[in-house]
């Protein structure tokens, strides 16, 4: 029930920030220099077309008018139509966020698979040259620029060694080896990153659990050292990583943004850059809120799952 | 692209001892000595590098790294050498605006918001939320094409959403230290809020900004190559590593040299930031251990 | 695990038993996501790629710029040139069942010409009305003569929808178009792909090798390449100057290429009250081209896969001129006119829409032009942003693109007929508007190119702009494909394209 009640007031805390956000973001597209109506008019350009295209979409009218048109629409569920392809934008998220979700997922697996073994393993040899190349690797995963190392593993794998396609996408539903096949390349990329931050916060969770009173006890009971750090020291270990992993699976989705433009994907992160591009207002602006909304949610479920798991907090 | 955020200090150490400290771990003394490196290149580019950076050469256009050019040419017939050198200033440059904008806006919004509460916190950190829960990267791109590609208008697009965290950092750092004893005396002596701030608050918050500085600055170096990669930073023919490998990724076949070259640039910059990063910041908590 | 790798294996079979089958896909890669799916909306190359599958027009070209018979299969003009008479291909239907008609196609022009964001309005201005006579023949009445118009029925213009699906979907018609192409629209997934099926109907389907067409965004041309490489696609358009030799050295696959209608040039800002330079000093305009080595921009750009020119015309146009051979490069000359208008280091800025090849070429320009003693500056601008300027006439140089059009006309009256909607730059010639109008209303062809030719020697004097190359199109394809024929505006066109055996 206390539960119940702590996600309806955050749930309610969170509309307000959507609602500044939206208007933050329809104030920035709005007021900053460009008109969608020229991106829009082709080759000819001419102005008889351009001003229709303004009246057709209340470009026209007065700011308050199309903020609150646009607010309403959208809180019926209605983002609009692209201004480019006319097609519905709500269609659009739903083709495109599944791509990247499948991405992100796979990222945060590798990056699981990587990280907690890393940071464990530095955490008990802390000092350690393991520990020193781990911490190294870690820092300098953070610190490699995604689209880079995308560049880098396509002249590795596709371009010279020709394993792997060097861009694209194929739908799993579609051909599933093929699906993994394009997906293995850039899920590597965007989990570098993530691993290099798993890794990080792993072995100061793990520095920090091994320091506590319960280990020193099941240490002076003479338990094997391995269960105390498996069965004891990873459990509590793990807490404060499973809801940096949540939060951080937000983080992949603007991660995606270069990833998918280097390998082509056609997932959320590419159709922010190609609203940008193409002055598709009402694509940004949907693209925008909605991960927006996906890092609250992101947010509110590391909370509960922080209360969920951390035994001392619940009481 | 993690915007990462420092941990909060401990409150009532004004050790002077902070810079002994600083030097006195490893990784932050390997991280200056990075940082030093680069702002060397950056500072004497026009004497360290071998040749014109912008003047192209025709008959020697995407040329394999040989004696003459050590990194090999690029697609209009420069020294990648002398670019990547010259592309030290466009990163430094870029990291270091756009960090100050976000602290000098960031800094007085939040102690601000911290410090006189109400309804001024509030109007403050909630859009500071709102802000923090847009991608970090997604506002800067939006920001910067809007706003014309340009080396400075990606500064300022960085800078502006870098700006939240430190609006965050320090109302939190000043909700703390506003009720610390010290500070309530000087309220009961009837000081100014003005100068309570100034002379109170203000020093107590230096210390973890300047760590979360070092960190955006990774950061912000990161962002201004991204986006010079998207084609929105620096203005072409001046070099910049983004621009570069923007430009290297359509000849990955015919002239690999020029993507790997500004891209460990990039990597080693942005870690020598997060090396120094790391290390102020261990120093900062050290009291913990 | 055991039902998951049956499910492949089947997977796996089905794939390979499709492919078997026979082939009847055909895959094409394209470059760009091409915008509204309605010719009279339409505003993307790529989309005029999808569009040749999926509408048919009146007339079409053929490889040397001729006009031939496509839905109209005959046509003639009055001899005052103000009445063109068009007779209709009988038989025809459109995807929805819809016959193909006089009354459909007076429904088609006039949707175009009053459709609010109609792009095909200025292109149909010249109509004034639409007679229906019978079922399958229309006249196509004018105010004044208007030779272009043929050329101009030979794109969207003359791309014929379904009335009755047009007016049922309104505003969301381009979500799934109805033509009356060789290919139905099926699906779309927006920047990822479009789907089209073979319409069974169609008066040509015997030229018809496929029995569906998959169109596969794919922006980045390297990908492109590596998935024509690995037997993903059938087709892929835009391969990369770079690319050429390895498709050319690879034996599986074949390069189709024309030479193109389009040509990049460098606008110049003449208007007396711009405060520019070579706005006051036709000198230095001339010294500016002089500064330049086109093919050596060719070169360096474009690996010299492209054709380096003087002039606004496709070389390979009737119209454009043999009299003006490109001008060598020559620095010396061009130091000594500089010398001449005593201005000292003329400062120049470079307006473009930021994109990779202008970006290159602009930086180009600015290092020949700076040998000559220009002090070359370069503003790349996101498109629209771009375009506001231009539109404006607000910029002192820009690196245009123009597609490029069957017709002379509609490239030189627009860039540099007084009333031209992309006179931008403030020329005026009252004896080029002059010539211009003769060659409008003139539908001889031998008279037409003497007055072209006079046009094209004003505009080489007065330099209002300075042509530089004229890009090709580069296809790359699987070899065994057969029937692939790429015409100079670039488009694949799927009659007659069909798998091997």
């Amino acid at each position: 029930m206390a539960m119940l009640n702590f996600i309806f007031r955050r749930v309610l805390a969170a509309i307000p920030t959507l609602l500044i956000l939206s208007v933050f973001v329809f104030l920035l597209l709005k007021l900053l220099p460009g008109d969608p109506a020229l991106a829009l008019a082709g080759e000819d350009r001419d102005p008889a077309v351009i001003e229709s295209i303004r009246v057709k979409y209340g470009l026209d009218q007065p700011l308050p008018v199309q903020y609150f048109k646009w607010l309403g629409d959208i809180l019926q569920g209605d983002f609009g139509v692209s201004i480019r392809t006319k097609m519905s934008i709500g269609e659009m998220l739903a083709q495109r966020l599944p791509v990247t979700l499948q991405l992100s997922l796979q990222a945060m697996l590798i990056a699981i698979i990587i990280g907690i073994p890393a940071g464990v393993y530095a955490a008990i040899r802390r000092g350690s040259y393991v520990d020193v190349a781990v911490s190294t690797v870690g820092l300098a995963g953070l610190s490699v620029p995604s689209f880079w190392l995308g560049i880098m593993l396509i002249m590795a794998f596709a371009v010279s060694l020709g394993w792997l396609p060097s861009g694209g996408f194929v739908n799993f539903s579609d051909a599933p080896l093929e699906n993994l096949r394009y997906t293995l390349l850039p899920s590597l990329v965007l989990g570098t990153a993530a691993a290099a931050i798993i890794m990080r916060h792993t072995r100061n969770s793990m520095l920090s659990v091994l320091k506590q009173d319960y280990i020193r006890t099941a240490r002076a009971k003479g338990l094997k050292e391995r269960i105390v750090i498996i069965r004891h020291a990873l459990r509590n270990g793990l807490i404060p990583i499973v809801t940096t992993g949540t939060l951080h699976l937000g983080e992949l989705l603007s991660g995606a943004v270069l990833t998918e433009q280097v390998f082509g994907i056609p997932g959320f992160g590419k159709m922010i850059v190609d609203g940008v591009f193409s002055r598709d207002y009402a694509v940004v602006q949907a693209v925008i809120l909605c991960s927006a909304a996906i890092f609250l949610i992101l947010s509110l479920l590391a909370d509960i799952l922080y209360v969920k798991l951390s035994p001392r907090l619940q009481a | 692209m993690s915007a990462a955020v420092a941990a909060p200090a401990n409150t009532g150490s004004r050790n002077r001892s902070f810079l002994l400290r600083v030097l006195s771990q490893r990784s932050a003394v390997i991280g200056l000595a990075i940082v030093l490196f680069f702002v060397a290149l950056a500072v004497f580019a026009p004497w360290i590098a071998p040749y014109d950076p912008i003047a192209s050469d025709w008959l020697s256009v995407r040329q394999a790294p040989s004696a003459a050019h050590w990194m090999g040419t690029d697609d209009l017939g420069r020294d990648v050498l002398t670019r990547v050198i010259y592309g030290a200033q466009a990163s430094l440059l870029a990291g270091l605006i756009a960090v100050s904008i976000a602290i000098l806006a960031g800094l007085p919004l939040g102690l601000i918001a911290g410090y006189f509460g109400g309804w001024v916190d509030t109007i403050i950190s909630r859009c500071t939320d709102a802000l923090l829960a847009c991608p970090f990267l997604v506002l800067a791109i939006a920001l910067a094409a809007f706003l014309g590609a340009s080396l400075q208008n990606a500064m300022i697009a960085i800078g502006i959403s870098a700006m939240p965290i430190f609006i965050r950092l320090v109302r939190g750092q000043v909700l703390t230290i506003k009720n610390e004893d010290f500070v309530t005396a000087a309220r009961g002596q009837g000081m100014r809020d003005r100068s309570i701030i100034l002379s109170h608050i203000l020093p107590n918050v230096v210390t973890p900004v300047v760590v979360q500085a070092t960190i955006t600055m990774a950061v912000a170096i990161l962002a201004e190559a991204s986006l010079a990669f998207l084609g929105l930073g620096q203005r072409p023919p001046a070099a910049s590593w983004g621009s570069m490998l923007d430009v290297a990724r359509q000849f990955m076949l015919d002239a690999p040299w020029m993507s790997i070259w500004p891209g460990l640039a990039i990597v080693t910059i942005v870690l020598g930031f997060n090396l120094l990063g790391d290390g102020l910041n261990d120093a900062l908590n050290q009291k913990d251990d | 695990m055991r039902t998951g790798r049956k499910l492949s294996i089947a997977a796996m079979v089905m794939m390979v038993a499709m492919s078997s089958a026979s082939a009847a896909s055909l895959k094409v890669g394209l470059q760009d996501d091409p915008d509204a799916l309605d010719p009279a909306l339409g505003g993307t190359y790529a989309g005029r790629i999808v569009f040749e599958a999926l509408c048919d027009k009146l007339v079409d070209i053929d490889g040397d710029l001729n006009i031939v018979p496509k839905l109209a299969t005959e046509w003639s003009w009055n001899d005052a040139s103000t009445e063109l008479t068009l007779k209709l291909r009988e038989g025809v239907v459109y995807h929805d069942g819809t016959a193909f008609d006089a009354e459909s196609v007076k429904a088609n022009i006039e949707r175009m010409q009053t459709l609010a964001e109609s792009k095909r309005k200025s292109e149909l201005s010249p109509i004034k009305e639409v007679e229906v006579v019978d079922t399958h023949t229309v006249i196509f009445k004018l105010e004044s003569p208007f030779a272009p118009l043929l050329s101009v029925l030979t794109d969207r213009a003359g791309m014929m929808v379904s009335p009755a699906a047009a007016e049922a979907a309104g505003d969301n018609f381009a979500t799934a178009p109805v033509c009356s192409g060789p290919f139905k629209f099926v699906d779309r997934k927006a920047r990822d792909s479009i789907s089209l099926e073979k319409f069974a109907d169609y008066w040509n389907a015997d030229a018809i090798g496929y029995d569906s067409i998959e169109y596969l965004i794919l922006p980045d041309s390297t990908v492109r390449l590596s998935r024509l490489q690995a037997g993903d696609l059938d087709i892929a358009e835009r391969i990369a100057p770079t690319d050429i030799q390895t498709v050319k050295g690879d034996s599986r696959l074949a390069l189709h290429e024309s030479q193109g209608l389009g040509v990049s040039h460098l606008f110049i800002n003449v208007r007396e009250d711009s405060g520019s330079a070579l706005a006051q000093h036709p000198e230095l305009r001339q010294a500016l081209e002089l500064s330049l080595d086109r093919a050596a921009i060719n070169q360096v750009a474009f690996n010299g896969a492209f054709t380096a020119d003087n002039q606004m015309l496709t070389p390979l146009s009737v119209f454009h001129s043999k009299d003006h051979p490109m001008p060598a490069r020559d620095i010396e000359k061009a130091k000594e006119l500089i010398a001449t208008t005593g201005v000292e280091a003329p400062a120049l800025e470079i307006t473009y829409e930021n994109s990779l090849t202008d970006g290159r070429v602009a930086q180009i320009i600015q290092a020949m032009a700076g040998e000559a003693g220009f002090k070359v500056e370069l503003l790349p601008l996101e498109t629209s942003t771009a375009i506001e300027r231009y539109l404006a006439g607000n910029f002192q140089l820009y690196i245009g693109n123009w597609s490029g059009r069957t017709d002379p006309d509609a490239t030189l009256n627009t860039f540099f007929g007084s009333a031209g909607s992309q006179n931008l730059n403030g020329y005026r010639n009252a004896e080029l508007d002059e010539l211009l109008d003769q060659a409008r209303r003139e539908v001889r062809q031998e008279e037409r190119i003497a007055l072209y030719n006079k046009v094209t020697d004003i505009l080489l004097t007065d330099l209002p702009t300075i042509p530089l190359y004229h890009p090709s199109w580069f296809y790359g394809a699987q070899a065994s494909i057969e029937g692939i024929n790429i015409y100079p505006d670039g488009l694949l066109r799927v009659a007659g394209v069909k798998p091997a055996n």
